[in-house]
């Protein structure tokens, strides 16, 4: 009992003096942020340009090994394009401090992107949105709101093939079909995002 | 020849690594890190355990990741496969470090070299006059300021087991489990799911010179914003505990270690769970 009064005691001690700071990044549920970053092209573009829309926010690193997998197998082309069709926005956004917009304009071009890279070499959208692995995945529907955040699927390891279960394609079905997104939240997965130090 | 030979030289290794960068590309190009197959044993006996496991080798200022990586990285993950009947157990996990693996994202794992193993069950039916193998299925992703994913496949037959050296002290590496031995602090858990926090209040006998907590949390569960501060003998953890909306998965608990250092640099660390559901909020 009195082991449990000094515990109190400390309790209230070190409450006053250090209370628990909030974490970066946005929720499920919330209005998603407003952003104003370049393209490879040198083009200023804003979340808010897509107003009304379906938009896709992909973090991007080209050094990434898990990113390479997903490139290679063209998971995200594959999406982007067949949700593409269906008035899906996809902004893919690269907080790699070293990558500047030469680099990403190459990757882009290597591979073909119907889709524009967004430069973010100072990491402010990637601190933004909290962002921190490559690649992390958010989804925000019509209606401005996040209605996804996560992993883009449940194979971190690469080792399911079909068996996998895409995240943002379920989310994106669901979120087109006017039903609410059912895993709205995952664990992501990949490689820190290097961020500028 | 010795017992103590590394059993391994004869054994196929085959190292794969995928992921170059243009920044780490010169870095990245020949495998950062070494895996070989280690037991504890020399004779599998009918009836018997024994310790199997896989020995990394880190390349300097490289790191693997423990079970739980953090806030990003990969597993390190062995895949046994051992003859018929016999049996291994959960993977055991030494004591990780923490670091910071980009600006304000924690990562825990190893540095320089580790063991994990399992205790493998032989049945008393065992047959040892046939010719057995054992497999190991293992892979990685071991980073610095770049990340190379690596894996292996390394095989071996039980009759050419030897005890090797890493298992010496190799249980000196392990987190213990709250109860066993003379106890070093009590326990108590304010907080839980409901409030958004959990505490965890440890009172140490004697003044810790550093604690650190890993948490091991269900893909379901976010643990955020942990802060540890130990003054005195107290030392008092928090950390933002919520379920990510529509994941599977358990939120009832949170398993976590906390590991002590003291002033000779030893590390000790215990294995804990709390009731997320049932903390005081």
């Amino acid at each position: 009992m009195k082991h449990w009064m000094r515990t109190l005691m400390y309790v209230s001690v070190l409450m006053i003096a250090v209370p628990v700071v909030a974490g970066e990044g946005v929720g499920v549920g919330e209005s998603a942020p407003d952003f104003t970053l370049t393209d490879t092209a040198g083009n200023e573009v804003s979340l808010s340009d897509f107003e009304g829309k379906t938009v896709v926010l992909e973090w991007l690193n080209p050094d990434c090994p898990f990113v390479k997998r997903h490139y290679k197998a063209g998971t995200m082309k594959k999406l982007a394009t067949t949700y593409g069709g269906e008035g899906v926005v996809w902004l893919t956004i690269n907080s790699t401090n070293y990558m500047d917009a030469a680099a990403n304009a190459k990757f882009k071009a290597a591979n073909d992107l119907p889709y524009t890279i967004l430069v973010d070499q100072s990491g402010e959208v990637g601190h933004l949105y909290g962002a921190r692995t490559t690649p992390h995945m958010y989804i925000i529907d019509g209606s401005g709101e996040l209605v996804y955040i996560g992993a883009i699927d449940d194979d971190p390891r690469g080792g399911k093939g079909d068996g996998a279960i895409n995240y943002v394609a379920a989310a994106l079905d669901q979120a087109l079909a006017g039903n609410a997104v059912t895993t709205a939240e995952t664990k992501p997965y990949g490689c820190s995002v290097k961020y500028k130090k | 020849m010795s017992l103590r030979r590394m059993f391994l030289p004869t054994a196929m290794l085959l190292l794969i690594g995928w992921s170059l960068s243009s920044a780490g590309a010169q870095e990245a190009d020949k495998a950062k890190v070494r895996a070989r197959l280690v037991a504890d044993t020399v004779e599998v006996e009918p009836g018997s355990t024994f310790w199997l496991g896989v020995h990394f080798e880190i390349e300097d200022g490289w790191h693997i990741y423990w079970r739980n990586p953090g806030g990003a990285g990969l597993a390190t993950a062995i895949d046994f496969e051992l003859p018929d009947g016999v049996v291994a157990g959960p993977l055991r996990w030494p004591l990780p470090i923490a670091f910071t693996q980009s600006e304000g994202i924690p990562g825990f794992g190893y540095e320089g070299a580790v063991v994990l193993a399992s205790e493998v069950t032989v049945p008393e039916d065992f047959d040892r006059s046939r010719p057995s193998r054992i497999r190991a299925e293992v892979s990685w992703l071991a980073c610095k300021s770049v990340c190379v994913v690596g894996s292996a496949e390394l095989e071996e037959s039980l009759a050419k087991l030897s005890a090797d050296p890493v298992f010496r002290t190799w249980d000196r590496t392990l987190p213990r489990v709250l109860g066993e031995g003379i106890p070093l602090f009590t326990l108590t858990t304010t907080g839980g799911l409901a409030g958004g926090t959990v505490t965890h209040w440890l009172r140490w006998r004697k003044t810790p010179k550093l604690v650190e907590w890993f948490p091991d949390p269900s893909g379901a569960l976010d643990v955020e914003n942990v802060r540890v501060q130990t003054r005195g003998g107290l030392t008092r953890i928090d950390a933002a505990v919520r379920r990510r909306k529509g994941a599977e998965g358990s939120t009832d608990d949170l398993s976590s270690l906390v590991v002590v250092t003291d002033e000779d640099g030893g590390r000790i660390g215990w294995e804990l769970t709390v009731n997320l559901k049932n903390q005081e909020s």
